[in-house]
């Protein structure tokens, strides 16, 4: 201890504050911050103590529920891919629908829920009760790609909480409406194709959907510079078509014209380019809007350009024609006569207007005529193996290959089967199923030297990017006879319409080569209905660089019911129409020119 | 005290040239005001910190900001598409066929109502044909030379001064 006496001086005198103060107030403060340390020390063990707790020893199950909250997996969708036509004007496209769900759980009083949503989806109560039913008790679809205008306001001004929700999904749509609804088809709910071109095409057209992580903040918004694309989505191609919307547009309405002025029970429309295979139109009547397929029947849904089979009639003589010369069996000189009907193996052959008889037809004739006799010896003079092999060179009986699902083969049976006048028959087209896309690639061969093009609808598929994945259209042609041959039958085709039975198909400033169809129309039990026909036209214009090769189907027409008459008008309409619109100027400009207001037509 | 004096030995080069060179004043005043020393030296300290922080925040607005472009863009292009399909659905030839015969009373042309006029050849060649590109006309019909293109490229556009599609 260092005493001091009392009244003695220090060396120094006392300031105060300096460093010889009273010790009193000077250990305050060291006091104080002796107590803080400890305090700051004790916080920071404590908090070292939990910080090991948290990171070490409870960090799995913390940390995975972390994840839980913070990190999300995102479904990021494949945009199904566009369908445009050559031009490319949209046909099939995808736009956002409002969809409704529940959550069954957090729904109250089930049968007040079903009443008032069901009012706003135009749903019976019991049917939302049902739909509740069927989905767990956390999630349940109400309504899927609502159509309805406002239908999802309506569901969020019940302010129903979280007992329902609105979400966007996409939806496939057809601008056009029931336009080709036949060639393209519809997708289902979940995006899937179930009919025409998109089924055929699904696995192109539909997207691949991706997957993408990142972490989430406080009030669940997504922390973009933390966004990790695991896989990329990769968005569907785009089917660009041959298929012409304007084209399409004049065959379905002429088509429909036709049918309901005959009274038919169906009509169909095919307009082909002869040249390159690519379909220009598929009409058919009726048909369905593919925006709304539920409303139609199913029978509906399916092309029958390529689905559905039929006897030819009388357009299968050029079939027979072009085989008979082609294998040599018969020239253009050989005549025969035609006293209106004929006997063959037990059974009468009669022509389609009995009391009409020749006394010399040549090939020509029997085309041009249409003589259904002079046909029948014809085939017997080429025999049925030959008639059989140029039946199967043209394709017929097995399917040509375009890219419409469900096309079937025709039937076409084999040579042991075609007893009695089997051979002769066929030779004008009964006794024999063909598709009327077979018919149509027949018949263009003729009109295009001989060679015979794969028909297809879809010219180019392009993937997102605009790039050519593939190019269906470029498929090479292959010969089915001699040029020389083809040529023969096509002058014979045009002589059909010139001075024969397909007059009314005559395009006026254009040269047409075609051919009429009348058959009769077998019944379910196998025999031919009494009073059912189908008729036919086919053609080719213009004569001889064809632009379109066309066929108008025209299936149980009451009145009048010759192909000539039914079907030839409906190809003339077609192919004026289309020729204009292709800009394919006419041979006779000068006759077209003239009278330019005679030919004025009732409005329709 | 002496963990400050510790610290200003780990950061010399961040002390004021006159406190690390050390005078006896330097020192007489450190040791009156070590707390003002010590919140000095943790400024320091804390700075990167909080430079870092920022960063961080200002990458969160950001991105908040990129999310909702996002979500724009998102909602745009809904909106594109809808507009596409309705406007596909405006042009539908069968609505145009059936407005113009029903307001317009506009009806289809007979065969004899449409001629085909022979035009001149340059003329005819230049037309336009449904799925042939005219974007690049040739220089008044003909095929252009060097000279006209060149000179085309200086007094007209670009488009025409390139050479025409064979």
């Amino acid at each position: 201890m260092n005493r001091r006496p009392p009244g003695a001086r220090s060396r120094q005198s006392p300031r105060p504050g300096g460093a010889d103060a009273p010790q009193g107030p000077s250990r305050a403060p060291s006091r104080r911050i002796g107590v803080l340390s400890v305090v700051w020390i004790t916080a920071l063990v404590l908090l070292c103590i939990r910080m090991i707790d948290l990171q070490i020893v409870r960090a799995g199950p913390l940390g995975r529920l972390a994840a839980r909250q913070q990190f999300e997996s995102v479904r990021l969708p494949g945009r199904r891919g566009l369908i445009v036509d050559r031009a490319g004007r949209p046909l099939a496209v995808n736009v956002d629908a409002d969809s409704v769900y529940a959550v069954p759980r957090a729904v109250d009083a089930p049968d007040a829920f079903a009443r008032a949503v069901g009012g706003a989806l135009g749903l019976p109560a019991r049917e939302v009760r049902a739909r509740l039913r069927r989905g767990g008790p956390y999630f349940a679809w109400l309504a899927r790609r609502l159509l309805a205008e406002g239908a999802a306001d309506r569901i969020r001004a019940l302010h129903l909480g979280p007992a329902v929700g609105v979400a966007a999904e996409a939806r496939r749509a057809y601008p056009a409406g029931p336009l080709a609804g036949n060639v393209l088809g519809f997708t289902g709910t979940d995006d899937a194709g179930l009919a025409g071109l998109e089924l055929q095409y699904d696995p192109l057209l539909r997207g691949t959907g991706g997957v993408e992580v990142a972490d989430r903040d406080a009030i669940g918004r997504e922390l973009v510079q933390t966004e990790r694309i695991v896989t990329s989505p990769r968005d569907g191609a785009t089917l660009v078509l041959t298929l012409d919307e304007m084209i399409q547009h004049i065959a379905e309405r002429e088509i429909a014209l036709a049918a309901r002025r005959a009274r038919a029970r169906a009509g169909l429309a095919v307009v082909m380019d002869p040249q390159t295979g690519g379909i220009l139109a598929i009409a058919v009547w009726p048909s369905f809007d593919p925006n709304r397929y539920q409303d139609a029947p199913p029978q509906r849904w399916k092309s029958p350009a390529v689905a559905d089979v039929y006897e030819p009639g009388s357009t299968f003589k050029l079939i027979l024609a072009a085989a008979a010369l082609d294998s040599g069996a018969v020239t253009l000189n050989d005549r025969w006569t035609d006293p209106g009907k004929i006997r063959i193996n037990g059974f009468t052959i009669h022509d389609a207007e009995p009391a009409e008889h020749f006394d010399s037809l040549n090939l020509a004739g029997i085309i041009t005529y249409s003589s259904n006799v002079g046909a029948a010896q014809v085939a017997t003079r080429l025999g049925k193996a030959t008639m059989e092999a140029y039946i199967r060179r043209f394709g017929f009986g097995r399917p040509t290959g375009i890219d419409l699902p469900g096309e079937a083969a025709g039937l076409v049976r084999p040579i042991a089967e075609w007893r009695g006048p089997a051979l002769q028959n066929i030779a004008f087209g009964q006794g024999i199923s063909v598709t009327p896309i077979q018919l149509l690639v027949a018949v263009s061969a003729l009109a295009t030297e001989g060679l015979a093009v794969r028909p297809h609808v879809v010219a180019v598929v392009r993937d997102a990017e605009g790039r050519t994945i593939s190019a269906p259209a470029d498929a090479p042609r292959h010969r089915v006879i001699d040029a020389g041959v083809a040529g023969q039958v096509l002058a014979m085709m045009q002589n059909v319409v010139r001075e024969g039975t397909g007059v009314k198909a005559q395009v006026e400033g254009y040269a047409v080569a075609g051919k009429t169809g009348t058959a009769q129309r077998p019944g379910r039990s196998g025999h031919y209905e009494p009073g059912a026909y189908v008729a036919s036209f086919v053609g080719v214009v213009p004569v001889p660089a064809p632009r379109l090769a066309v066929l108008v189907v025209i299936d149980g027409p009451h009145g009048a019911y010759f192909g000539g008459d039914v079907a030839a008008p409906v190809f003339r309409e077609i192919a004026r129409q289309a020729l204009w619109y292709l800009r394919v100027p006419p041979e006779d400009t000068t006759q077209a020119a003239s009278s330019p207001v005679e030919d004025l037509r009732p409005p329709r | 005290m002496l963990a400050v004096e510790k610290q200003c030995r780990v950061y010399p080069v961040l002390l004021p040239e006159s406190w690390a060179e050390g005078g006896e004043a330097t020192r007489r005043r450190r040791r009156r005001y070590p707390v003002v020393s010590a919140l000095t030296i943790a400024a320091f300290a804390v700075l990167p910190f909080i430079a870092y922080v920022a960063a961080v925040s200002n990458a969160a607005h950001i991105g908040y900001q990129i999310l909702h472009l996002s979500q724009d863009i998102a909602a745009l292009e809904t909106d594109h598409e809808r507009l596409q399909a309705t406007a596909s659905s405006l042009k539908a030839p069968s609505r145009i066929e059936q407005l113009a015969s029903s307001r317009l009373g506009l009806r289809s042309p007979g065969a004899r109502q449409i001629a085909a006029i022979h035009l001149p050849r340059a003329a005819s060649e230049g037309a336009a044909v449904p799925g042939q590109d005219v974007s690049r006309p040739d220089l008044d019909g003909r095929q252009a030379g060097f000279w006209q293109r060149l000179g085309a490229y200086f007094t007209r556009s670009e488009a025409q001064a390139a050479p025409a599609p064979r």
